[in-house]
């Protein structure tokens, strides 16, 4: 067990790093893997115990089992999208709902089958909605104004559908 | 789509994860097809992949409103991941490779080409019959997408289909070669470099609302 290098985030470090619960997460998304700064100015070879959606903190495991926590927004580009993609559901699905962790790091919930969208479900952003089970952006300028790459958390790519009708009628 | 493919989880995980969503109704638009109006609750009727791409497209795009991956038309569920997954690859990419991102872009698309069976003849081919044609002569569907069923649909019908299919996967992804991350205003202003000229009608079940005369729909 060894450090390539001594991990040293330049931003806010949280010493809660236990708090965290390291649940849900398979074993191939807690295997050591090679963590890079945004910078690429520092590695580890760490392994993720956990991560909080709502504060966007990620807690890594050297292989010498000490834990640290990072804010996502610290990580390579390469390392949030397996965040993200790794990141355990933080709440249970009750029966017959799915349970979506909205963006914002709100809850929304839809239903599961096709049953009719339920209109003006909002999260904390007017500009944003939840239809079917996915967060929209309804105004393309806007949404891409409040939140087109002001910080690397918000550097997600864009999925844009171009549908002929409302998507919450007649189409 | 709206009440297929999204109500998938997986699409759902993937798109509410790795995504900002945002949709346009394209109700208006001169290159919009026309479609009997179908209300959410109604049945879903059998679609291949592609149907209506005059009616529906799904892009991917920077945060800057660059568009690098397009899909016209019905996108099942697996598809619709296939492409978002597709999509999260090119950009990561195109994140790693700063100073080079169109050619990642066309890079990229060459290579799916490529590894869907097309030739470089094929790809590069601007003759619209040489094109289907390229697509009629392949074989089926699935080689696109090897652990996936792709289309949705079984046995000999996805032979019936894979030539129109294939095509329209070989018009979508040239579309980003063609095109490497043109501005979605520029798309908007002129949809038809994606869509072309034609006019799809779109109906997935014996109900809905016919469109009016001179509507859109």
């Amino acid at each position: 067990m060894q450090m390539i290098e001594r991990i040293r985030w330049t931003g806010p470090v949280l010493a809660a790093a236990l708090m965290l619960a390291p649940t849900g997460l398979s074993a191939q998304d807690s295997s050591f893997r090679l963590w890079t700064s945004r910078d690429r100015s520092e590695t580890v070879v760490a392994r993720m115990t956990g991560y909080d959606p709502d504060q966007r903190q990620v807690t890594l495991e050297d292989q010498a089992g000490h834990r640290r926590t990072v804010e996502l927004k610290q990580l390579s580009a390469t390392d949030q999208r397996f965040v993200r993609r790794a990141a355990p559901e933080q709440r249970q699905e009750p029966a017959g709902d799915a349970v979506m962790p909205a963006p914002s790091g709100q809850t929304s919930v839809a239903k599961r089958d096709n049953s009719p969208p339920r209109k003006g479900r909002r999260t904390n952003r007017d500009t944003t909605h939840n239809l079917y089970g996915i967060d929209w952006q309804t105004d393309f300028d806007s949404g891409f104004a409040d939140r087109g790459g002001r910080t690397a958390d918000e550097q997600r790519p864009v999925m844009w559908f171009r549908v002929l009708g409302d998507l919450d009628g007649f189409m | 789509m709206r009440t297929v493919s999204f109500s998938s989880p997986e699409v759902r995980n993937i798109l509410n994860r790795q995504f900002i969503n945002v949709f346009t109704d394209t109700t208006g638009d001169p290159s919009a097809g026309r479609s009997i109006g179908h209300a959410p609750r109604e049945p879903a009727g059998f679609c291949i992949r592609g149907n209506g791409k005059q009616n529906v497209q799904t892009l991917f795009l920077t945060p800057a409103g660059e568009i690098f991956h397009v899909a016209t038309g019905f996108l099942s569920p697996e598809d619709l991941v296939t492409e978002a997954e597709f999509a999260l690859q090119v950009y990561g990419r195109m994140q790693e490779e700063t100073s080079r991102p169109r050619d990642v872009v066309v890079e990229t698309h060459r290579q799916r080409l490529e590894q869907a069976g097309f030739t470089s003849d094929q790809i590069r081919s601007r003759n619209p019959m040489e094109a289907m044609m390229a697509g009629m002569a392949m074989p089926a569907m699935g080689s696109l997408t090897p652990t996936r069923s792709g289309t949705g649909i079984p046995g000999n019908m996805n032979d019936v289909f894979s030539g129109l299919i294939r095509n329209q996967f070989l018009g979508d992804n040239r579309f980003s070669m063609d095109y490497p991350l043109m501005s979605r205003r520029a798309l908007q202003a002129d949809p038809t470099r994606l869509v072309g000229n034609g006019q799809s009608f779109f109906s997935s079940s014996a109900s809905g609302t016919m469109p009016s005369l001179d509507g859109r729909r």
